[in-house]
Parts: C-alpha cells; sequence; structure tokens
C-alpha cells in the first residue's frame, strides 16, 4: 500500500490515492476521507506513458481516453509490474486504418496530376495574356543580355562583338522578317537579331525579342529552312509562349514545394529561374508554332520543306555540341513534325534570291 | 498552497489557501527543456525529412510536439499531445486534393476576367482576387491548425478544444486584411487584437472557457514602436544607398552595416511578437481566472540573437569543413592521375562546385537545428515560467467537455507554411 495520483479524465483533479490490491482487481481509494474512486480489473490495466512522465508510470483502464493512474512510488511500481499481467499491450488496429490514406492518398495524386497536366498550362496562358508588355520587356532585356554573355564567354569574345551586322545582311534579314509577319499587327517592339557563335540554335525570348545564332546559319543549305525557324519562333513570340513558359515553370515549381513541404529551404526556387529559360516547350506550343510557321510560309509563297532537312541536319549535328545549347534538344525533329512539315509543301518559291541568302549567311563576316 | 504576493495583491483580498489534493509546485507554470535535446532530435527529423523527399516531416512535428509539450508542467503535470502522424499526413493528402477544385476555380475566374477584357484593370484584379484568396487561405488554415492542435492537446487527462467557425474566422480576417491593406498597415494593431480574441473567446480546456478582452488600442503603442522603428531603417537604409552611389561613403563600411540593420529587423520582430502575447495573455481569463505574464522579453530576444550568430557560425564552419575536406579529395585524385598544372585548377574548381551543394545542404541543417534548439529552450524556460493562473487551487473543479474534435489535422495550414513547428 503506498502513495499515488488518480485523474478521473472527467475533472482535472489530482487526488493522493491509495492502492489496494485485490487478487482480480485494484482498488483506488481517496487518501483524504476513504472514498473508493475506481476499480481497475488487473487484466485490463494498460501502460500509457507519455513524454513528460519522467520517473512514473502512468496507467489506464484499457485504451480509452479518460482516468489515469500516475505512480512513482517504487513499491508501488514493483506492485504494478508484477500483478498487470497485460500492461504493454498496445490497442488493436482499428478496423479500416488504411482507408484514409488509400481515399485521400488517390484524391492527392488525381488532383496533383490534373493540376499538372491542365490546370497549369492552361492557366499560364491565361495569366501571360495578363502580364502588361512593359515588364515582359524589361525581363525579355534581361535574358537578352543574360544570353549574350553566357555565349560570348563561350566564344571568348567581347560582349561588343557578339552581335552581328552588314547592311546588305540586315536587308536580307528585314526582307525575311517583312514576308513573314504578314498577320503581325505592330511589329515596331519586334527584334530580330543575329549571334556570332557556332551553336546552331534560335531563341524566342520574353518582349518580342528572337536571337538567331549563326551556327543555324552555317548549317542551312538555303534561306527557307531558316526562314522556316524563324517563322516558327515568331509564332511563340506571336502567342506569348515564352512568358506562359515562365508562369508554368514557376507555377510548377510552387506545386512542387507544397506537395514537398521545405525540405531544403526554398532551395527548390533557385532553379526556376534558369529552367524557365531553358527548358522545352510543351507538345502543344511547338505544334502551335509548327502551325504558324506553316501558314506564314505558305502564305508568304515560300516552300516549307527545307524547315524539315534543317531539323534532320540539327539532330545529326547535336552530338557534337553541348546538347542544351541546341536548337534540337528542345526542338527534336520527331518523324510527326517532320511528316507534318512534308504534307504541308504544296512547293513554292525561295524566300531569298541567292544574292541576299549570302548576304544573310556572312553577315558575322563583313568583308 | 499559499499564493504568492502578487496574486494575491492582484486579486484585491487575501485567498483561501487551502488545497486538498495538490502539492509542491502546484498552480504554477514550469519548463524543463535540454536544448542538446532538442538539437538531436531537430537534426534527426531534419536528415530523415530530407531523405523522405519531406514525406517524414508529419512525423517529425508529431515527434517534436509530443516532446514539446511533455516538457511543459502545470502544478507538476505536464501537457500532453495526443496528434498522431497519421492525421497529419492524411490532413495534407486532403489539401492536395483541395487544390485542384481551387486550381479550376482561378483558372474560370482568370478566363472569365480575360473575356470581360477590362486590359489594364484586368491584370490588377487578377492578382487582387489572387492575393485575396490566398490570405483568406492562410487564415482558415490557421484557424483549423489551432482547432487541431487544441483538440489533441491535454492536461490531467481533460482536453483543450477550440469551438466556432474557421470560415467566420477566414472571411472577418479577409476584410480586416483589406482595410488594413487600405490604411497602409495602420490597421494592423485591431485586427491583431480581434484575431486574438476570436480564437481565445473559443477556447476551452474541459468546459472551462478562455476569455480575452485585449484591444487594438492596447497593442497600437507597441506596434507603432515597431513599425517606426522599421521606418527608420528604411530611411537609413536608402541614406546608405544614397551615399554609396554618389560615392562620398567608403562601400567597406557599408557592407556590416547593412548586416547589422537586417540582424535587427527579426530581433525587433521578435520583440513585438513577445510584447503582445504577454499583453493578450494578461487580458486572457480562465472561467474568470485572471491569467498573469511576467517574464523578461530581452532575455528571449537576446537568445535571438545568439541564436542567429550560433546558427549562422555553425552554417560557415560547417561550410568551411566540408568544402576542406573536399579540396583534399579532389587535390588526392589529382595526384593520382596527375594532371598538368592550368588544367588541374579548372579541374579543382569544377570539382569544388560539385561539393558546394551538399556542403550547403548539411550547413542549413546544422545551423537550422543549432539556432531552433537555442531559441526554442530558451523561449520556453524564460515564457512558460512567467505565466501564473489567479486561485488556481479552483482549476481542480474544470469538467472534461464533450466537445467534437477534427478527425484529420492541419492538411491547409501545412501545405501553405503556416506556423512553425
Amino acid at each position: 500500500m503506498g502513495q499515488a495520483r488518480f485523474q478521473d479524465g472527467k475533472t482535472t483533479a489530482s487526488h493522493v490515492v491509495e492502492l489496494h490490491w485485490d487478487i482480480e482487481q485494484l482498488r483506488i481509494v481517496a487518501m483524504d476521507g476513504g472514498a473508493e474512486l475506481a476499480r481497475w480489473p488487473l487484466d485490463q490495466i494498460r501502460q500509457v506513458n507519455m513524454p513528460g512522465d519522467d520517473g512514473r508510470i502512468r496507467l489506464a483502464l484499457g485504451h480509452e481516453p479518460g482516468a489515469r493512474l500516475l505512480v512513482s512510488d517504487s513499491l508501488d511500481r514493483d506492485q504494478v509490474l508484477g500483478r498487470c499481467p497485460n500492461l504493454a499491450i498496445k490497442p488493436e488496429r482499428e478496423k479500416g486504418w488504411w482507408r484514409g490514406y488509400a481515399f485521400w492518398g488517390s484524391a492527392a495524386i488525381l488532383s496533383i496530376t490534373g493540376l499538372f497536366l491542365f490546370v497549369i498550362p492552361a492557366l499560364s496562358g491565361v495569366i501571360a495574356g495578363f502580364v502588361p508588355m512593359e515588364w515582359e520587356r524589361k525581363f525579355g532585356n534581361t535574358a537578352e543580355e543574360q544570353i549574350l554573355t553566357g555565349l560570348s564567354k563561350l566564344e571568348k569574345k567581347p560582349l561588343g562583338q557578339m552581335t552581328c551586322s552588314t547592311p546588305a545582311g540586315d536587308q536580307a534579314l528585314e526582307k525575311l522578317l517583312a514576308s513573314l509577319t504578314g498577320g503581325y499587327g505592330d511589329r515596331s517592339q519586334l527584334s530580330v537579331k543575329v549571334v556570332d557563335t557556332k551553336v546552331p540554335n534560335a531563341f524566342a525570348l520574353p518582349g518580342e525579342r528572337i536571337l538567331i545564332l549563326r551556327g543555324l546559319l552555317d548549317l542551312a543549305d538555303g534561306p527557307n529552312g531558316v526562314a522556316g525557324v524563324l517563322a516558327h519562333e515568331l509564332g511563340h513570340v506571336q502567342e506569348r509562349h515564352v512568358m506562359s513558359n515562365v508562369i508554368e515553370t514557376s507555377a510548377t515549381s510552387l506545386l512542387l514545394g507544397l506537395v514537398l513541404g521545405d525540405v531544403t529551404g526554398g532551395a527548390l526556387l533557385v532553379g526556376v529561374g534558369e529552367t524557365a529559360l531553358n527548358s522545352a516547350y510543351g507538345r502543344d506550343k511547338e505544334r502551335a508554332a509548327d502551325d504558324y510557321a506553316i501558314e506564314r510560309m505558305t502564305e508568304a509563297g515560300f516552300d516549307p520543306a527545307p524547315l524539315g532537312d534543317l531539323l534532320t541536319r540539327l539532330s545529326g549535328e547535336s552530338g557534337n555540341i553541348d546538347e542544351y545549347l541546341v536548337w534540337a534538344s528542345s526542338h527534336p525533329a520527331t518523324s510527326e513534325r517532320l511528316a507534318v512539315i512534308r504534307e504541308s509543301s504544296m512547293g513554292g518559291g525561295q524566300a531569298l534570291n541567292e544574292t541576299e541568302w549570302q548576304a544573310l549567311k556572312n553577315i558575322c563576316n563583313p568583308e | 498552497m499559499a499564493l504568492t504576493y502578487d496574486e494575491r495583491v492582484l486579486a484585491g483580498r487575501p485567498q483561501h489557501s487551502g488545497n486538498r489534493s495538490d502539492s509542491g509546485n502546484g498552480g504554477r507554470f514550469s519548463a524543463m527543456v535540454s536544448g542538446g535535446t532538442l538539437f538531436g532530435m531537430l537534426l534527426k527529423y531534419a536528415l530523415l525529412t530530407f531523405l523522405t523527399l519531406g514525406i517524414y516531416r508529419f512525423w517529425a512535428k508529431t515527434g517534436l510536439r509530443r516532446h514539446l509539450w511533455g516538457r511543459v508542467l502545470y502544478g507538476g503535470d505536464p501537457f500532453q499531445y495526443h496528434g498522431t502522424a497519421k492525421e497529419l499526413f492524411v490532413g495534407f493528402l486532403i489539401a492536395l486534393a483541395v487544390l485542384l477544385p481551387l486550381g479550376i476555380i482561378h483558372l474560370l475566374i482568370s478566363r472569365w476576367i480575360g473575356a470581360a477584357d477590362l486590359s489594364g484593370a484586368s491584370s490588377l484584379i487578377n492578382s487582387a482576387v489572387y492575393f485575396l484568396v490566398l490570405f483568406g487561405l492562410v487564415s482558415l488554415a490557421f484557424y483549423r491548425m489551432r482547432r487541431y492542435q487544441l483538440s489533441r492537446t491535454s492536461w490531467r487527462s481533460v482536453h483543450f478544444s477550440l469551438a466556432g467557425s474557421p470560415v467566420e474566422y477566414a472571411a472577418k480576417s479577409l476584410l480586416w486584411g483589406m482595410a488594413t491593406l487600405a490604411s497602409l498597415g495602420l490597421a494592423y494593431p485591431w485586427m491583431l487584437a480581434w484575431q486574438n480574441r476570436q480564437i481565445l473567446n473559443n477556447a476551452r480546456l474541459g468546459q472551462a472557457r478562455f476569455s480575452c478582452r485585449v484591444r487594438g488600442v492596447d497593442i497600437l503603442v507597441r506596434y507603432i514602436l515597431f513599425y517606426g522603428l522599421l521606418l527608420l531603417l528604411g530611411l537609413i537604409y536608402t541614406a546608405l544607398l544614397a551615399s554609396l552611389s554618389s560615392g562620398r561613403e567608403p562601400a567597406a563600411a557599408t557592407g556590416p552595416v547593412v548586416f547589422l540593420l537586417f540582424l535587427v529587423i527579426p530581433v525587433a520582430f521578435i520583440a513585438f511578437r513577445l510584447s503582445v502575447f504577454k499583453l493578450v495573455a494578461s487580458e486572457t481569463r480562465l472561467n474568470k481566472h485572471r491569467i498573469y505574464a511576467r517574464f523578461q522579453t530581452g532575455k528571449v530576444v537576446l537568445s535571438g540573437f545568439i541564436a542567429t550568430l550560433t546558427g549562422g557560425l555553425v552554417f560557415l564552419v560547417t561550410l568551411a569543413g566540408v568544402m576542406a575536406i573536399g579540396l583534399l579529395f579532389t587535390v588526392g585524385m589529382i595526384s593520382l592521375d596527375g594532371i598538368a598544372n592550368a588544367e588541374g585548377v579548372i579541374f579543382v574548381l569544377l570539382n569544388m562546385m560539385q561539393w558546394l551543394l551538399p556542403a550547403g545542404i548539411l550547413a542549413t541543417m546544422l545551423a537550422t537545428a543549432a539556432a531552433k534548439s537555442i531559441f526554442l529552450s530558451s523561449l520556453l524556460e524564460t515564457v512558460i515560467p512567467g505565466l501564473k493562473i489567479a486561485q488556481s487551487e479552483r482549476l481542480e473543479a474544470i469538467l472534461a467537455g464533450n466537445q467534437s474534435a477534427p478527425r484529420y489535422g492541419e492538411g491547409l495550414a501545412d501545405a501553405l507554411d503556416v506556423g512553425s513547428f
């Protein structure tokens, strides 16, 4: 017979009690007044210690919430350990414990998949339309500077000498643009530059900016392949694909952040800026840009078929240079694309005459 | 148990001091938190959370709460946390499931605004709608989180609970948020007072009710001090930038000054939050029993300062240590391969870049665990013993309630990163 504390689970009182051990049950009796507070069958007594119960044994009847008996006296503890046979029995898992996981788990997976596949792509397009042109131009400026700086390091040339211009070459480029921008609308802000680097690529940047890299001109046989790439990039610009891509990438990494939690303290966000520029457009956007290119080419009376040839050749080339720098890596020459381009070809003329084409090809080699 | 002099004075008359069933430290709050144990737990949890891509965080949170709740005692008995990781995890899954409909609604609204074509105004409306919805969601998540936490907390086997409607809380918070925005932050003290009242007036321990009478005016003074400090810092910073661009100030001196400025802001924020907590607690009653909060705010602020510095130091030392190991490793590889000098330097640099990310992650984990454990243990050990409840012997009579408790916990709050632990 020793001293312990009893909390009946009905009030916050903590009674000092005496423990009376009968053969099959424990009687818990209040120290002052001697009232019997509870009778617990020995085989139903469980130990339910929690953090903070240092040096005490916390006992309960079964596993129900409610009354608790706290035993700290060592004699009492020996009694408890000796007399109660089922102290350590854990509560059984309630039936169907997995249902919460299963149901909400599948709902969560469905929801996240739906968000990634449908909502974010659609939403980013809509939101891109809300972004003021002014912001997009500033963003495009920075992006162009970054790309030029990167390429100037690659080519080991000063930044000022990265863009190419010759009077004849500019004229040829302007002629191409004029014939391809029939339905474009106001093109006073449109900027197309040729960059002096061996990398074969072309970018559409935010704010109506297009960069054509000299490597692409080197690879092309004739003007129509280049015209096709230019028209394709014009398609991205016209549909504001760049901006919606940036928004899509940010939204995606934001969502990923939600799912993963703050694992490394926002490290996920760091990659957003980079991936925004490097990542490929979705299939739908590529198809839309292809359609736009074919339409413009046909409208201008150019044969679009050389675009397919240039694509195939680019795919062959990509082995030699860093993969991600090549147009083909983000614009794979899939058989589907090539077929669409081939089928759309109804013949047609050359986009530039031979003199103009040579002028454009040599825009980076002023005599 | 005898009441302290303070309590007798504040209660207005001497109290009867009999307490039939309590002893020793009855009627007092105490906390026994070991910074070392806490550091170990936090580090283990951070590692496991990282390795499991974040899934372990529900188990980590639960473990940490069980530990911390158990380290806080009142009347000699620990508080207990009954929540499980499963509840948090499923709550999180529910929140994810809810995101899709929300996303679709957002899409439809955006489309509708786009179709209505308000040109320049449409982007403004779109971002305003977005902000308001997010603010509402955060408030909703916060109330639900508190309700879950209280329902999973007990003292002497009697559970806490939070009645009231999370939707009402979110809707009114949204209105307050708009007022705060419109008044350039001046309405914030009133919003804070209202939010605290709304939660505390709905909180219960068993059948005992909490009630809170804190007013916005009371918070205003503290707020103006904080607001003024921020303004002052902003001014100093702008002046610094201006003098820097005009070239009068040597650039080397501005670095440390700016660093100090930004160290002051979190410390000032801690001080503001603590003084508001003190105020709110002193305006709160549990069944007519006044609650007193008397602790040294300066002590906590100082520990926040020390925690930040220690964290920074641990970060730098870890980073330097790992990079040094990486350098040894790389140099070892070179001497094995015998790479020529000029190429060797580039090779070393490229190799060291690969060591930077893991070094950074490890350093962040160690630094966060160190800073958090220092701050948390000091916070609890300073604040908790400073709390008192008047006429605490009457708390013996609190009856258990039968309020319903939420089945799952905190999903939205976790997803939106509301609340720290």
